[in-house]
């Protein structure tokens, strides 16, 4: 861990108290110059984050490429266009609603969300349906703890998440009026409740950069990078399967599983392979459920990943 | 007009080779760019979509030169042989990046490509098509064809262009504006022609009547 931190030169750990009160922060920075504007993004927030055995054993992505080459269409289509487009959207202040079949429904700020939550790194590999993967340091929590604190009632089977739909901030958005925004997503209670789907709040030792998802975002490694939704600002537990976005565009080519299943192809291209980004021209095999079979096969024993894609 | 002219009289002094290597150029370039590691985070696919619009740019191109000429009297025609093959070109380099790094010469695993996916049916009869018009793409072959033959059967280009369009088209998750552009431009070279052959088949009708 120290070695790996030594390498990719992840700054120091600044005081708890420092990430805490970000909204000072960033309200003094005009005069303070610490946390000023760079090339119009908020700068990032070092966190402070305990280290886990969450740690897959091959090369991280460049910082720099994680954070420049990014699916995320409310910014706009192209891969470069979120890093470009995301610092107009405002993340402070931040709230998320908590509703549907949950003992404690309400509207969060983020601070209140967060508080109390200890933060760790796990070091996941990240499988895009579009053929790339990443490896990524991400900083947060599991998603269940703040499931269990929300109180998730008995008859709630699924968990819907929805993301930020600001168009005055999030130029993709007006540019592509059609699509169904907001952009939604879901999981199985269970697959949820697993320890390895997380809640992200940083990456690389910082906070999220926008264009990652910034304030928060879901990371489930074991499927396709769309189900990992950024920017959430609203999770539902329902009874029902909620609908997710890409389900809605293309039925055919995106389930609301989408596991990573190198032997089940995408109708366009094959799932077999994946070309590793910042990595050159060498691709690399996808294994099942992006290697973490023997954390959430279980999840779907007696189930045909064929038909349940 | 001073300027159509003065456009004809550079195009007239302009040697083909030097287009043959201007074009060549973006070629090199990517490919030295690609082997060095320099074309960013998805290199593959940087590599591949730049040498695959680069090619369709010039089919597209190819296809203004007929109604620049009709409709504004500017000739580019001594370079259409040029831009067809320096498209052939980037084709080859496309379907090469593919062949090579994406399925690592699994000649089994392309043939399922084709038959299974769209996108890449329509990419390689588009390229096949091609690569039969830069073969008979020399004097020697107008001459055994005669210009007739010659002529219809390098009209075939407008059925690779329709195919790589749609090729574009269908590999693009959801509908994306830069392949409707390209779309769109290529329905209106296509129609101008159509009107053209339309119009001829008028004509000859009321030479015949009268």
């Amino acid at each position: 861990m120290t070695l790996f931190r030594g390498n990719i030169k992840y700054s120091d750990i600044t005081a708890k108290a420092d990430f805490l009160n970000r909204r000072q922060i960033i309200a003094g920075a005009a005069g303070l110059g610490a946390a000023s504007f760079v090339g119009g993004a908020v700068q990032a927030q070092n966190l402070e984050y305990s280290t886990t055995d969450y740690a897959v054993n091959a090369d991280i992505t460049p910082k720099k490429d994680a954070t420049s080459f990014n699916n995320f269409y409310e910014f706009g289509t192209g891969k470069n266009d979120p890093k470009d487009n995301a610092s107009r959207m405002k993340i402070d202040p931040w709230a998320v609603e908590i509703s549907g079949l949950v003992d404690n429904p309400g509207n969060y700020s983020l601070e209140d969300l967060l508080s109390g939550i200890a933060l760790e790194e796990r070091i996941y590999r990240f499988r895009c349906v579009e053929a790339w993967s990443m490896v990524v340091p991400w900083i947060g929590f599991s998603l269940s703890d703040i499931l269990k604190r929300a109180g998730v009632q008995s008859s709630a089977k699924y968990v819907a998440f929805q993301t930020l739909n600001r168009p005055s901030e999030m130029i993709g958005i007006k540019r592509n009026p059609k699509f169904p925004w907001p952009y939604v997503e879901g999981l199985r209670l269970d697959e949820a409740m697993n320890p390895l789907s997380m809640i992200a709040t940083g990456m690389y030792g910082e906070s999220l950069p926008n264009q990652n998802g910034a304030p928060l975002r879901l990371v489930v490694p074991w499927k396709y990078g769309f189900k990992s939704i950024k920017s959430i600002v609203k999770i539902t537990l329902t009874e029902t399967q909620p609908q997710t976005t890409w389900n809605i565009l293309a039925p055919k080519e995106y389930g609301f599983y989408s596991n990573v299943n190198p032997s089940f192809d995408h109708p366009r291209w094959s799932q077999a392979r994946e070309r590793i980004i910042g990595g050159g021209i060498f691709k690399r095999d996808t294994p099942m459920f992006n290697g973490y079979g023997e954390e959430v096969a279980n999840l779907y024993a007696g189930m045909d990943l064929n038909k349940n894609y | 007009m001073a300027v159509t002219k003065v456009i004809n009289f550079l195009m007239r002094k302009l040697p083909n080779w030097v287009v043959y290597i201007i074009l060549v150029l973006p070629a090199v370039y990517l490919t030295f760019a690609l082997l060095g590691n320099q074309l960013g985070p998805d290199p593959i696919r940087t590599y591949q979509h730049k040498v695959g619009e680069f090619g369709l740019k010039l089919i597209i191109i190819g296809l203004f030169i007929t109604p620049l000429r009709d409709l504004f009297n500017i000739n580019f025609f001594k370079f259409r042989r040029c831009i067809g093959l320096m498209a052939f070109l980037y084709v080859c380099l496309h379907f090469l990046s593919y062949l090579v790094l994406d399925q690592s010469l699994n000649f089994n695993e392309v043939w399922k490509d084709i038959v299974k996916r769209p996108y890449i049916t329509f990419g390689m009869i588009s390229a096949g098509i091609m690569l039969f018009l830069s073969l008979t793409s020399n004097n020697l072959s107008v001459k055994i064809l005669g210009p007739i033959y010659w002529k219809r059967l390098h009209q075939l280009v407008y059925l690779v262009s329709l195919g790589a369009v749609t090729h574009f088209l269908l590999l693009t998750k959801a509908w994306q504006i830069e392949p409707m552009i390209y779309f769109i431009i290529l329905i209106g070279l296509l129609g101008y022609r159509a009107l053209k052959a339309y119009q001829k088949r008028i004509l000859n009708k009321k030479r015949n009547i009268s």
